[in-house]
């Protein structure tokens, strides 16, 4: 009988501590405390995890840091360098007509010295300044290769379609992100970016143009290639200003000479 | 009440670990991202340059050298600078296209046959596709490229440099490019750009040769052009 009981007391105890545990795990499941406990400990480890990982790597992204760091201030010295290099050639070009203006008083060639500046500045060998456009071409915001059509990008072919409207009404001189515009430019595109000669652009690609300001505004704004680019399907974005603008000389960014080492002067009239 | 405080303190310390080991994470992948491929892109960047540096200073020197020679001329100590100055006008007046020029090139010579009319788009790729081969000197039905030369289709005429030709006709690009490139490079470039635009006008009646030569000679840009107009440009003192 006692024994009976003494087994019953035992199951109940069981039953009972049974029933607190079951309980003690539906609190913890219940307080959001242990739940965010549990996902922060399990971040802790996974960053744990990942940093140990990367200890066997260290040494050589150490390597490529280090060479990355020494590339990076020698590119900034040699763009310093080529700052200076540039402001001594504006310097000299400053000195260099100077001393032409004072020729030509003294020269029996004052023709000579008409006839070369004509030649600097269709040359595009002199920076230059006028009433004009500005004009900005970005591709489609939040442009998606999935969604979007390529047309809604920025090509070699839509720069060099706007170079043509603006000389076709006038322009008398340009550049395009501060590269003047020469008689053959190199622009072409490579990936989701334009090469103007060695230069890599990216958007926003500026367009100046020295003429006559409504003629130009005329032909880009009733042009059918660019409306239809610039439309809300497409979604090209394209502003206008006009004013008083400059556009750089070539030889601000590269020396031109290079550029006609194939070519032989003939006076044969073949 | 202190479970509960010594709970929170420990959730603190665990966000505070966890903080730092998410910022260490961070840096780590800073550092991962300055890859290979980025130092390449930076040591390219050195090499331009460098070349162009080494470029602006030889053209400072001769610079330099010409001022002298001017100085010379105007004390009376020397007589250069006539030729100099022609010599840099001449250069000058090559790159802008003002001078007649022959050398080894190629022409490109293309015709449609009715209904297919000439299409400016067509001679402008082609012609854009020649400066960025490096093309010096270009000309189309002897008008010579220039900065400002406009190629445009205006119902049945092609405007180039203001000058009209007809649509029917047939159109000759003449182009002096580097003679080493011209068979190896710049042909078969041409060609696979030849084929992309015939495939595009399917159905058109087009003819398009391209041919090497030996002696190619490109016109210089006529005076009485548009493109020789320089009157709204003001040099920049």
């Amino acid at each position: 009988m006692k024994d009976k009981e003494i087994e019953r007391n035992a199951k109940t105890k069981n039953r009972n501590s049974r029933s607190s545990a079951a309980s003690k795990v539906r609190t913890i499941f219940n307080n959001p405390v242990y739940w965010l406990l549990f996902v922060l400990l399990l971040f802790v480890g996974v960053s744990i995890a990942a940093m140990i990982d990367s200890i066997g790597q260290e040494s050589e992204e150490d390597e490529v840091n280090r060479l990355y760091e020494q590339a990076e201030n020698e590119l900034n010295s040699l763009i310093l360098n080529n700052d200076t290099l540039l402001r001594q050639q504006k310097n000299l070009e400053n000195e260099r007509r100077d001393l032409l203006d004072t020729l030509a008083l003294d020269t029996a060639r004052p023709d000579l010295l008409v006839e070369l500046e004509e030649a600097r500045l269709l040359a595009g060998q002199e920076a230059v300044t006028g009433q004009g456009l500005v004009i900005t071409l970005q591709d489609k915001e939040d442009y998606d290769f999935l969604i979007d059509s390529s047309d809604a990008l920025i090509h070699d072919g839509t720069i060099t379609h706007v170079l043509n409207l603006l000389a076709g009404s006038g322009a008398r001189a340009m550049s395009f992100n501060d590269i003047r515009i020469t008689a053959l430019p190199q622009i072409y595109c490579i990936g989701p970016t334009i090469l103007y000669y060695s230069r890599r652009m990216t958007p926003p690609y500026i367009i100046l143009a020295i003429g006559p300001p409504e003629e130009m505004q005329e032909a880009l704004h009733s042009d059918r290639y660019l409306q239809r680019i610039t439309s809300l399907d497409v979604g090209i974005r394209m502003t206008i200003e006009k004013g008083q603008i400059t556009v750089p000389s070539f030889s601000e960014y590269d020396d031109y000479r290079k550029f006609i080492n194939q070519l032989e002067v003939t006076r044969s009239e073949d | 009440m202190r479970i509960k405080y010594g709970r929170s303190i420990f959730v603190i310390i665990v966000c505070v670990v966890l903080g730092i080991l998410l910022a260490l994470q961070m840096s780590n992948l800073n550092r991962r991202s300055r890859s290979r491929d980025s130092l390449q892109e930076l040591q390219n960047s050195i090499i331009e340059y460098q070349k162009k540096n080494q470029e602006l200073d030889q053209r400072n020197d001769q610079l330099y050298n010409y001022i002298r020679t001017l100085e010379n001329e105007l004390s009376g100590s020397e007589t250069g600078a006539i030729a100099k100055i022609i010599e840099e006008k001449e250069s000058f007046a090559i790159f802008a296209g003002l001078r007649k020029v022959e050398n080894e090139g190629l022409i490109i010579t293309l015709s449609s046959k009715a209904p297919a009319r000439m299409r400016d788009s067509v001679l402008r790729q082609f012609t854009n596709e020649l400066a960025s081969l490096g093309a010096q000197a270009v000309s189309i039905n002897g008008e010579r490229k220039v900065a400002t030369t406009e190629i445009r289709a205006v119902d049945d005429q092609i405007l180039i440099n203001g000058v009209r030709f007809d649509r029917n006709g047939t159109f000759e690009i003449r182009a002096i490019v580097d003679p080493d490139t011209i068979d190896n490079y710049v042909i078969p470039y041409l060609e696979n750009v030849k084929a992309a635009i015939l495939q595009e006008l399917t159905g058109e009646n087009w003819t398009i040769t391209i041919k090497h030569e030996l002696k190619v000679v490109i016109p210089a840009l006529s005076e009485d052009r548009i493109s020789y107009q320089k009157d709204l440009l003001f040099p920049v003192e």
